[in-house]
């Protein structure tokens, strides 16, 4: 929509004449709690322009009006190392593009910790922009042994204080009413940290240049740790400065730091008195959370459990989504009989393929559920420090564990959890290898070939060996693969891994479901949109061209038989009759010479090119190939089906040497849709899209190729 | 003596941060100040990274960054309490 005639056709208050609010704060200071006591259900979460950095803007009601609240990423310093950070600056700055400027910043103060969130709000206050103060966490001072006086906070740093305990709903008023009269009458923030004299005067002289730059920007420029092409002059005359400077005083950034924190020391000496107290409960926790031994107990249980639930508590869900879809196609199958190529591009296309993405839904939600409650709760960072020595030499650090693990279960939620990484390459790296651990999806197609062609040869051990041996094969290759991107595709710097590990805290409920909420919202969409598009591509080429004497050469030959043949029966053959000599079977048949070497045949092809959208569906491909209708993978007539297979010179297919080859590819393809559109939105990147889904495939054709060979010249199957 | 080589339960007095990179600029903005009181409060199981505890707050941070504070211990014995 044309912003210019929405103004015109609103001529009293559009919405984007509205006030605009920022929250900014230090990370675990309870921003979001603060966000969701003002604005509730309120809110929309989006993307910041051209960054994968969260943007959450929501309304907060007023009595004079509504006011756009926008909640920025938490940052610990205006001078940014993430691109987390780097919109929280401009955002406080007002120089994010298509975003107006604020009208107030909500500084959040954590009670808890009022030193270093104070050396924040003296980089705030020298942005100059007017600043209100919210004060959390003011329930948990009496149990850390802390009295913090409000009122001598006030006078310290001369700036409005409200404090506010999100559910107390007397609080969230108080700082309504606060805010409204911020919004009338702007409080100014006072420059905080005086600076030594010669600092002063450079700092003068920067700003003659250019008068619009903000004291923080002039120190930025004068310190060299910023460079602003707006203000070439005023660049130029900063670097004279500083090298003025350097003969008279040096000057360093870290001199800065010690300023700041100078100033911060002194505000909290007069605001704040600090009971000795012993070891706090989240010291207590930690000596057995954090425990060399007992520690990684806990870690691996909770992970088994998270692995777990993700894998057994959705399968009812899924079921009922299954069913769900099961009863619309059904509907629209009969509603449609009388148009058979309508039927089928609704029932097999559109219903099939969105069904296909729809099912991940409840392990979506559930993983992040999970990720929510343990990151509020603060246990998150507690992982991260346990494993952090174990990715650490892949370039990755111990947050990429969550994302990698929880893509055993399903890689979609797993690369959406990767925004849990704050730093851009390396979070893209744990992305590019999340795919290759096994998905639950995976485990259909493990356990068809296992008990088909392992278990009756080697026995149950051998079977359990197998199913093991698939899930290690991926997280084996992906330490490694996460390397090589790290230190020669991405060049990933090293990023210090300094990460604060806040005191536990319970989550607030709301929090955790809005979150999960969200992240189950935003996989609906995309799988209402590019999935349901490409799951009409993968139909057509199936489907067509479908000339009537396929299936009359089929029936007639069925007719010519001695024993009738039932219809159901007939059905199936004249599907695969269809299905062999589609675009894409004649495209098994055309590309099967390359899949020759690793033993697979042109069925087997076809199968593998029909799972590109989505891997299970190489199960009911198989069914229709091999002419027995729906299957899963406890179907006997599939597995006997399979078994009977020959090559033409009557040599079986279906070696167990050439089962496993299948097993490995399947465990290493690039084959879900969901997950390259994931990975497309998540890095808004068709090309990286392309990366995996590129080196996926060519890994799993090279290893399932280096296995097929090597077990031939062994003399295995 | 820098801040790797604490023992767990060890506090120390930081004396200077000896780089001025952007890693050691936000070491100092979390609180990494000359004077501060810093402890060693735990080492991760496989010898890295810390848990550190710093103007009354933890964070964990790796050898490298740690490896670029300067420390001084004090005499106090093993595990007792500072503010």
């Amino acid at each position: 929509m044309n912003v210019l005639t929405a103004k015109e056709k609103l001529p009293a208050k559009s919405l984007s004449d509205r006030p605009l609010v920022v929250l900014a704060g230090n990370p675990n200071t309870g921003k979001t709690t603060v966000f969701n006591a003002l604005c509730g259900t309120r809110q929309k979460v989006g993307n910041f322009p051209g960054v994968t950095v969260e943007k959450k803007s929501g309304s907060l009601e007023l009595s004079k009006g509504s006011v756009e609240l926008v909640d920025l990423p938490g940052l610990y310093s205006l001078n940014p190392l993430s691109p987390d950070e780097q919109v929280a600056t401009e955002g406080i700055m007002g120089r994010v593009l298509g975003m107006r400027e604020p009208n107030l910043t909500l500084f959040v103060l954590d009670a808890t910790n009022i030193k270093r969130n104070l050396y924040l709000l003296s980089q705030v206050c020298d942005v100059n922009r007017p600043t209100l103060v919210v004060l959390t966490m003011t329930d948990l001072l009496e149990k850390e042994g802390i009295v913090l006086h409000r009122d001598q906070l006030e006078a310290a740093i001369g700036l409005p204080v409200v404090a506010l305990d999100g559910r107390n709903t007397a609080e969230v008023k108080k700082l309504k009413v606060a805010i409204e009269a911020a919004l009338e009458n702007p409080p100014r923030p006072r420059v905080q940290v005086q600076l030594p004299n010669p600092v002063e005067q450079a700092l003068e002289k920067v700003h003659a240049f250019n008068p619009a730059l903000t004291r923080l920007e002039a120190l930025q420029l004068l310190l060299g740790e910023q460079t602003l092409e707006a203000y070439p002059i005023a660049m130029v005359e900063a670097e004279s400065q500083r090298r003025q400077l350097e003969s008279e005083l040096p000057f360093k950034s870290l001199d800065l730091a010690q300023i700041r924190y100078d100033w911060a020391q002194t505000v909290a000496l007069q605001s704040e008195e600090r009971i000795l107290k012993g070891k706090t409960l989240s010291q207590k926790i930690d000596r057995l959370l954090l425990h060399r031994f007992w520690g990684l107990i806990f870690f691996v249980a909770i992970m088994f459990v998270v692995f777990q639930s993700i894998y057994t508590w959705a399968v009812p869900f899924m079921d009922w989504i299954d069913a769900g879809f099961s009863w619309l196609s059904d509907r629209a199958s009969l509603a449609l009989a009388d148009t058979p190529l309508l039927q089928s591009v609704v029932v097999d296309g559109m219903i099939a393929g969105v069904g296909s993405v729809i099912i991940f839904l409840p392990q979506i939600i559930i993983l992040f559920l999970f990720v929510a409650f343990l990151e509020d709760s603060g246990y998150l960072a507690r992982a991260a420090f346990l494993m952090d020595k174990l990715l650490g030499w892949t370039g990755l650090n111990g947050r990429a564990f969550i994302p990698m693990l929880s893509s055993f279960a399903c890689a979609v939620p797993g690369i959406m959890a990767a925004r849990v990484m704050p730093d851009p390459k390396a979070r893209m790296a744990t992305i590019l290898v999340s795919p290759l651990m096994s998905c639950s999806a995976r485990l259909p197609i493990y356990i068809l070939i296992i008990s088909a062609f392992i278990e009756p040869h080697y026995g149950p051990i051998w079977a359990a060996v197998a199913l093991f041996g698939m899930h290690a094969l991926g997280l084996f290759l992906a330490l490694p693969i996460a390397f090589l991107l790290n230190r020669k595709v991405l060049k990933t710097p090293e990023m210090p891994f300094i990460l604060e590990m806040p005191p536990y805290r319970m989550p607030k409920a709301f929090n955790v479901f809005f979150r999960a909420f969200e992240a189950g919202k935003k996989f609906t969409l995309r799988a209402g949109t590019v999935i349901f598009a490409f799951s009409i591509l993968i139909w057509a080429l199936s489907y067509f061209p479908r000339p009537a004497s396929v299936a009359e050469s089929v029936r007639q030959q069925a007719a010519a038989q001695a024993t009738p043949i039932e219809e159901a029966d007939l059905e199936q053959m004249v599907a695969g009759a269809y299905l062999e000599q589609s675009y894409l079977g004649r495209m098994g048949k055309t590309i099967q010479p390359v899949f020759a070497p690793l033993g697979f045949d042109w069925k087997i092809t076809v199968g593998i090119l029909g799972a590109f959208p989505a891997r299970e569906v190489i199960l009911s491909t198989l069914g229709i190939i091999y002419q027995i209708g729906e299957t899963d993978e406890t179907d006997q007539n599939l597995k006997t089906r399979m078994a009977q297979e020959t090559w033409p010179d009557g040599r079986p297919v279906f070696t167990p040497l050439v089962a496993v080859v299948l097993m490995i590819f399947f465990a290493l393809c690039s084959q879900c849709m969901s997950t390259l559109i994931t990975v497309q939105k998540e890095l808004n990147s068709w090309k990286w899209a392309g990366f995996l889904f590129s080196y996926m495939t060519a890994l799993a054709y090279v290893v399932s190729l280096f296995v097929y060979q090597g077990g031939r010249l062994l003399g295995w199957g | 003596m820098t801040l790797d080589r604490l023992l767990p339960g060890q506090t120390a007095i930081i004396t200077q941060l000896d780089r001025t990179d952007q890693q050691a600029i936000r070491l100092c903005e979390m609180g990494f100040i000359a004077g501060q009181t810093v402890t060693m409060i735990r080492k991760a199981p496989l010898g890295e990274p810390f848990k550190i505890r710093i103007m009354n707050y933890d964070l964990c941070i790796r050898k490298q960054e740690a490896l670029a504070v300067h420390v001084e211990p004090l005499q106090t014995p093993v595990g007792a309490k500072t503010a």
